[in-house]
């Protein structure tokens, strides 16, 4: 029986992540929009670029409703 | 998804009851959320269960061994909370293993003069909501939990297929489908916005703005996702307890008249919509909706199952002969009860309903006295081996 195993793709974006400057990911996160949500879809470096606007506002609307 | 005899056995078995056909036996739906996780023969704390892919899957998987369901309202995918978790700024969740609940602040996130920039400037609204629930978020932080929320998406997904693969388990709708859930506009304000007290307020200095947003969310978003999802369906075939699922909250604190304005319309148009596509609604009904039985009177048999919290099924029923209830087996009894108690119970429910009927607790299974297993063993022992 195999269980539920992610943990490689998450892995591989933590390790993409990892790549952002430290100076960059320390910043708080720009209230202006849209310059605030461009940003934040900036680091998404693992997902495809026309992609990344669309799953900000994805996340955003999940985290309201979590 | 892989598609086992069974599984089609259990589909028309509920598409049969649906449709108030004898079925061979009684159906049991499972209402239980973190009840599973208190429990599980593992012992482990909520803190633990919840932060942890593995034992969530390990303790639906034991639970679903051991009572043997036919539906699962819930599959541990509930409240993912290592998302929240991440954003760091002081978590909106609390986990008590002591007391054994988890609980979330209250958060009021959109002021009462907001309804217009709602409805005019959605992404610029949802933005500086985001931001009060999350203040002074870090960019670390920020990716951290979109990586932890794209892991959490993906679990929800796999324990619906897991179920259904394994051990042939109805989802109660395809959650692939985006407008497979539905919600009528007012209930995202009470329940994520402006939270219940507010919103009492809202109804009467600020209707106007209140009913202007609610308008254009029904009409720009939620009818044209709905009928864009009817079309999808059209000559598919049906692989789930229901086409559709309608989860009704915010019903059980506002007044008939208020009910009349900011609810009743919005969810009229969803049903008559999916009843004249042919389609199936599971209803989920927190509190109780005898005091609006009425509104659903006219509604044929065979479209809408609603699994039930507060009322009365055999009472309820008088009112509502065409409509499916999912519900019945107490908390009072399956927490302080005698297994024989339990399974009278299910006797009464079972010879009362008939038909239309499937058995369901009667509150979100969640806390450790909400049942004892012994009560539960019985209960699924006799339900298992029942035949009519």
């Amino acid at each position: 029986m195999g269980l539920f195993d992610y943990g490689t793709l998450t892995q591989e974006r933590q390790a993409e992540a990892a790549k952002i400057p430290e100076e960059v990911l320390a910043e708080t996160i720009n209230l202006n929009i849209p310059e605030g949500v461009e940003e934040l879809a900036a680091l998404l470096t693992f997902i495809p670029e026309e992609k990344r606007a669309a799953a900000i506002q994805g996340f955003i609307g999940s985290m309201l409703v979590t | 998804m892989n598609l086992s005899q069974e599984y089609h056995d259990n589909l028309q078995r509920v598409r049969d009851c649906t449709n108030f056909k004898h079925v061979d036996r009684i159906i049991h739906l499972s209402n239980f959320y973190t009840w599973k996780i208190l429990d599980s023969d593992r012992h482990v704390k909520l803190s633990e269960a919840m932060t942890s892919y593995e034992t969530l899957e390990l303790i639906q998987r034991e639970f679903q061994e051991k009572y043997k369901f036919d539906v699962h309202m819930d599959l541990n995918t509930r409240n993912l909370i290592l998302p929240s978790q991440a954003m760091g700024t002081g978590s909106h969740i609390m986990i008590d293993d002591v007391n054994e609940s988890i609980n979330f602040y209250d958060h009021v996130l959109m002021g009462q003069d907001e309804y217009p920039d709602y409805k005019n400037h959605r992404a610029e609204m949802n933005w500086k909501m985001f931001n009060r629930k999350y203040p002074n978020l870090d960019k670390r932080h920020f990716l951290d939990a979109f990586i932890k929320q794209q892991e959490a998406s993906a679990f929800s997904g796999y324990m619906g297929r897991m179920m259904v693969e394994d051990y042939a388990c109805l989802g109660v709708y395809d959650t692939d489908v985006a407008g497979g859930s539905v919600q009528v506009p007012f209930e995202r304000f009470p329940k994520y916005y402006r939270g219940i007290k507010e919103i009492s307020f809202d109804m009467r200095r600020k209707k106007s703005d209140m009913l202007d947003c609610l308008d254009y969310i029904q009409e720009n978003e939620i009818i044209p996702g709905l009928k864009k999802t009817l079309a999808e369906m059209e000559g598919k075939e049906q692989l789930y307890m229901a086409d559709f699922m309608i989860a009704m909250l915010a019903h059980g604190t506002i007044s008939q008249k208020q009910w009349d304005i900011f609810y009743w319309p919005y969810l009229k148009e969803y049903l008559d919509l999916i009843v004249a596509a042919g389609k199936t609604v599971v209803i989920y009904l927190e509190n109780s909706i005898m005091r609006f039985a009425e509104y659903f009177q006219d509604y044929p048999k065979g479209h809408i199952i609603m699994i039930l919290e507060l009322d009365d099924l055999v009472e309820l029923r008088k009112k509502l002969p065409n409509i499916c209830f999912a519900g019945g087996m107490t908390a009072a009894l399956l927490g302080n009860g005698t297994p024989e108690q339990c399974v009278d119970r299910v006797k009464y429910l079972a010879n009362e309903l008939g038909d239309g009927f499937i058995l369901s607790q009667d509150k979100m299974m969640a806390f450790r006295n909400d049942c004892r297993r012994e009560n539960l063993e019985a209960v699924c022992e006799y339900v298992n081996n029942f035949r009519w």
